[in-house]
């Protein structure tokens, strides 16, 4: 009988985990909420990116290296060759000048502690500034 | 008990493959009853709605035409290269089939643009080339914009120029699946990892159609 309960445990803690593991938890639930509809048809709702033609976000070294400028890359959008892990692309990425600072801000966060992404919290202040300066 | 939980495991596995077999897809469009006369007999026969013929250039230059698709199943859609909506997406999902069905000679995909103009031979060929799709079944077509227009009707999708929808092109992310003889036989939501799979399985029925 004891048994029993032991491998029903190990089941049900099997089953939690499992479910656990599917339900993606985020910090930044507007983050996610704003990504999933700007940016996942093109980027991957994991940040996979696709093939050659559209960059990875997640685990992606450009982001990690050019934290503040990623504000005025979703604003006004990129155009021209960029260097993503070694890897070249050059397809243009579209402007988003709807989407206001806090949104964008809000985005950053989501992306930059996503799918195993690891960065410092990017506040509201900062975006302001970088965006007054975006080329 | 633990029987009990072997049986009901068992039935489980036993439905699961139980898939496919002896599926069959519908004939979808418009159906006309025309009265025809067989050995002095009046008949009633039904004339499936069918995809016209159509003549376009590939990202290889190519000229694909119906006779390509002559006795083959294949998958189409439209999309543009430009894009910034729901291609993307749906460009990853037709890499999926594609990948599964790369080697089969009876099928092909066609993915029309509906940005003539900018989506050129040159524009196509970069695109399959980023895409990793070369060389293979999956032809990317590009040729007149009233003709292609002409055609997603014939798909039954929508798909036209709009200059309020973003990037300029309204389209639906829908895939058609054709059987053998130009018939539609599913719709399939192309941004919808789910209904892909559905798709994938759904081929697969139909490359086991006699024929």
């Amino acid at each position: 009988m004891k048994k029993k309960y032991k491998s029903c445990f190990f089941y049900y803690f099997f089953c939690l985990s499992t479910l656990y593991a599917c339900s993606e938890k985020t910090n930044y639930p507007e983050g996610k909420q704003l990504y999933d509809s700007h940016c996942a048809s093109c980027h991957g709702k994991q940040g996979e990116g696709l093939e050659s033609l559209i960059p990875p976000l997640a685990a992606a070294d450009m982001l990690q290296n050019n934290s503040a400028s990623v504000a005025c890359w979703i604003r006004k959008g990129l155009e021209g060759k960029i260097l993503v892990n070694g890897k070249e692309f050059e397809n243009a990425m579209p402007p988003n000048e709807r989407l206001s600072n806090t949104e964008i801000t809000n985005i950053i966060n989501y992306v930059q502690n996503a799918w195993g992404n690891k960065h410092k919290f990017i506040t509201l202040e900062e975006v302001n500034q970088v965006l007054k300066n975006c080329k | 008990m633990q029987k009990y939980i072997l049986f009901v495991g068992t039935i489980l596995t036993l439905l699961s493959c139980n898939g496919n077999s002896g599926k069959k897809l519908p004939i979808l469009g418009e159906r006309q009853l025309v009265e025809k006369t067989v050995d002095g007999k009046k008949m009633i026969d039904t004339i499936f709605h069918k995809v016209g013929n159509f003549s376009y250039l590939d990202q290889e230059g190519k000229n694909i035409t119906e006779k390509n698709v002559d006795k083959k199943v294949y998958v189409a859609d439209f999309f543009f290269t430009s894009c910034p909506t729901i291609c993307p997406t749906v460009k990853a999902q037709m890499k999926r089939v594609h990948s599964k069905y790369k080697k089969k000679e009876d099928f092909m995909m066609l993915s029309y643009t509906i940005d003539p103009k900018r989506d050129t031979v040159g524009r196509l060929a970069w695109y399959a080339n980023k895409l990793n799709i070369n060389p293979g079944n999956w032809h990317l077509l590009t040729g007149n914009y009233k003709s292609l227009t002409k055609t997603a009707a014939e798909y039954l999708l929508s798909a036209q120029e709009d200059p309020n929808s973003p990037g300029g092109f309204d389209h639906s992310g829908y895939i058609a699946l054709i059987d053998r003889n130009r018939h539609i036989r599913g719709f399939y939501d192309g941004t919808d990892p789910k209904k892909v799979d559905q798709l994938i399985k759904d081929i697969a029925v139909l490359l086991n159609e006699k024929h």
